[in-house]
């Protein structure tokens, strides 16, 4: 008899204990480890938002690996992921090499409960628990075209420079740009007469900037949202006399283009805060293991010292605070 | 007077052999011409003295490549590490000068000179001395020498406001209108083409290439010369190392990654024969010039990118059909003055 209520006690205390475990472990709400891998480390860049995502994990609570290969590989990166995995962390932050590649390791730690969020540059949407972008392609076209009227405030042709016709997003700034060009009266004064080709390579984008500018003598301004081929641009620009007749823009490291601000030659390109990036990373993966944030289409994410992001579909939550710098605010930044 | 015949008989298929040699080099001219009156004709700014120019200076550093390039295929060898060694250089030099504010122009170049001659060294080692086919040798120090750039690069790159305002200021110098990189060309690819034509060395350097065993017999020493000429190459790529990153202003580990294809392509065109001996590296110059031209006159033209590498890649494949014919009519006109 006796054994028979303990045995029942027993049972209803081990049904009660694994109902209470999960509840328990959403309770959790600070302590959690995160492991974050960029494209590569060692860049500016990525250093800062490894930075910025720490400063976030400090404050939350959280400790905060930040690890990966020395050059943009994506076995490399897989490697690190699979690393990550083994150490069974809360949650992974990534900037993706390949969209794709990524996936099968990433769907694994997430079957292992591991939180998943990109930022940078996203895998595919089943692989991750929410993507945090930096700009949405219209932020990024229309930030680059104000760039240019920083340049050419009188308007004129304008030429892209993109890396391939297969890289999604400059493509896809490249087709709003041009919608914009036709239907903002804003940038109603460019009009766009070329698009190029020079895989992120720096003397490929030099050669084709001089060539743009031959084929087209009217061309006012190079946009780019590579940040190899804008300073490139630039460069060529400067080293074919060609200051103050045509000027080049888009997304640059300030690093990269500081030279041009600060000698005149060039007056705006355009960027976004990666420090700021990596905190807002960290702190959404963070409250997504609190359970305080659901990456849902409209949910809201409130991140007290960056400001409050919006999601969009598929997890996409749009960090969208561009940045222009100029001769003045160039020397304030230092990646 | 009755053997005048044979002389006679002979002279002409000299004169034959002599004529196909000349058209060697003549053909990447006759190439050029045909290519800049199509241009001009389709494009009136084209054949502008501004253009040409442009297009001049584009191939400036491509030409000193190519003739890196053309000296070791002379020797029946090549060198795929052409653009690793540019892109090693090119970063290790840069780097230095970041971190050296007050470095002197002098000490720059002579940086970059013996880092090329240190790289070019190793290559000639390998194959030369441990007979190390050159293609396999070379693609190991290509992905060896990019690796290192890697490895010592760790992720960053030298910025254009890390580097001092000279370098990149006479980079864009213009001497009566002439780009200094035309000039610089110019000089390096005429001197190269001096040596190879007047000095013994030289010579040996086309003796070897054309003939090893017979160069052998003769007492050539073919490890020194083949050592010799890659040990150039890696020289000459040091300097076209410098000159691009002095050109771009940030140099990245990727830096020149391709042209070890671009030179060889340069080369082919310009007339200096993958099986050696023959060609000369002001052929190889202009064969850089050619590729610049397409380069430049198809954006005239507004031809999408992939014509333009479908068009070069043509235009590679032609020359080395037409080198494998003249080498077949060589061998024919010889063949026929021994019987």
């Amino acid at each position: 008899m006796k054994s028979k209520i303990l045995a029942a006690l027993g049972a209803a205390l081990l049904v009660v204990g694994l109902a209470a475990a999960p509840a328990l472990a959403q309770q959790k709400t600070s302590g959690f480890k995160l492991m974050m891998t960029p494209k590569w480390t060692g860049f500016p860049y990525f250093e800062l938002t490894g930075e910025g995502a720490k400063a976030a994990a400090t404050e939350l609570g959280d400790t905060l690996v930040y690890a990966g290969a020395d050059h943009a590989e994506v076995s490399l990166q897989v490697e690190t992921l699979q690393n990550f995995v083994t150490q069974k962390p809360d949650g992974i932050i990534l900037a993706a090499i390949d969209l794709n590649a990524v996936a099968p390791v990433l769907k694994d730690a997430r079957k292992k409960g591991i939180v998943v969020g990109t930022y940078d540059a996203d895998a595919a949407v089943p692989a991750r628990d929410l993507f945090v972008n930096q700009l949405s392609y219209e932020q990024a076209a229309r930030v680059m075209l104000d760039a240019a009227l920083i340049d050419a405030p009188e308007g004129g042709e304008i030429a892209f420079i993109a890396a391939s016709p297969t890289s999604p997003n400059h493509m896809a700034h490249i087709k709003i740009m041009t919608d914009l060009t036709q239907k903002d009266a804003k940038y109603k004064v460019f009009k766009p007469v070329d698009t190029q080709f020079a895989n992120d390579d720096d003397a490929k984008s030099y050669d084709v900037a001089v060539n743009l500018m031959q084929a087209h003598p009217n061309l006012k301004v190079i946009i780019s949202s590579s940040a190899v081929s804008a300073p490139s641009a630039a460069r060529a620009i400067e080293a074919t006399g060609h200051v103050g007749k045509v000027w080049a823009t888009g997304f640059a490291l300030p690093s990269a283009i500081k030279r041009y601000l600060e000698n005149g030659s060039e007056k705006a390109f355009a960027f976004w805060d990666p420090w700021e990036l990596g905190y807002v990373a960290a702190y959404a993966v963070h409250q997504k293991l609190a359970g305080k944030f659901e990456p849902t289409e409209g949910a809201v994410l409130d991140v007290p010292k960056a400001g409050k992001f919006t999601t969009f579909k598929d997890g996409e939550v749009v960090y969208g605070k561009p940045l222009i710098f100029t001769k003045e605010t160039v020397g304030k930044y230092n990646f | 007077m009755s053997d005048q015949p044979v002389p006679a008989e002979a002279a002409p298929s000299r004169n034959l052999v002599q004529f196909v040699l000349r058209l060697r080099e003549a053909g990447v001219v006759v190439f050029l011409v045909l290519l800049g009156l199509t241009f001009g004709l389709l494009n009136d700014r084209f054949l502008s003295v501004q253009n040409l120019t442009i297009v001049a200076s584009s191939a400036a550093i491509l030409a000193i490549a190519a003739c890196a390039q053309g000296v070791v295929l002379i020797t029946r060898n090549l060198d795929v590490s052409v653009g690793s060694m540019m892109g090693l250089v090119a970063y290790l030099t840069a780097d230095w000068t970041a971190n050296h504010p007050g470095i002197s122009p002098a000490e720059v170049v002579a940086i970059a000179v013996v880092l090329g001659i240190g790289l070019g060294a190793i290559n000639g080692l390998l194959v030369a001395y441990g007979k190390v086919p050159a293609l396999i040798g070379t693609l190991g120090t290509m992905s060896l020498y990019r690796g290192l750039t890697y490895i010592y690069a760790h992720g960053q790159e030298v910025s254009s406001s890390r580097l001092p305002h000279w370098m990149l200021e006479s980079a864009d110098i213009r001497i009566a209108g002439c780009p200094i990189y035309v000039i610089i060309a110019i000089i390096i690819v005429m001197a190269v083409a001096w040596f190879l034509y007047a000095y013994p060395l030289g010579r040996r350097i086309y003796a070897v290439g054309s003939n090893g065993v017979a160069a052998w017999f003769f007492g050539l020493r073919a490890e020194r010369v083949v050592m010799f000429a890659y040990v150039l190459c890696g020289f000459l790529c040091g300097i076209a190392g410098l000159l691009y990153a002095a050109r771009v202003g940030t140099v990245n580990v990727v830096l020149a990654s391709g042209w070890e294809m671009s030179s060889l392509a340069a080369a082919v065109i310009g007339g200096v024969s993958v099986s050696g001996g023959s060609g000369t590296v002001i052929g190889a110059a202009l064969g850089a010039v050619v590729l610049a031209a397409i380069d430049n006159g198809l954006v005239l033209l507004r031809v999408p990118e992939f014509w333009r590498m479908f068009i070069q890649g043509a235009a590679i494949v032609a020359a080395v059909a037409v080198d494998a014919l003249i080498a077949e009519a060589i061998r024919r006109s010889t063949a026929g003055r021994r019987r």
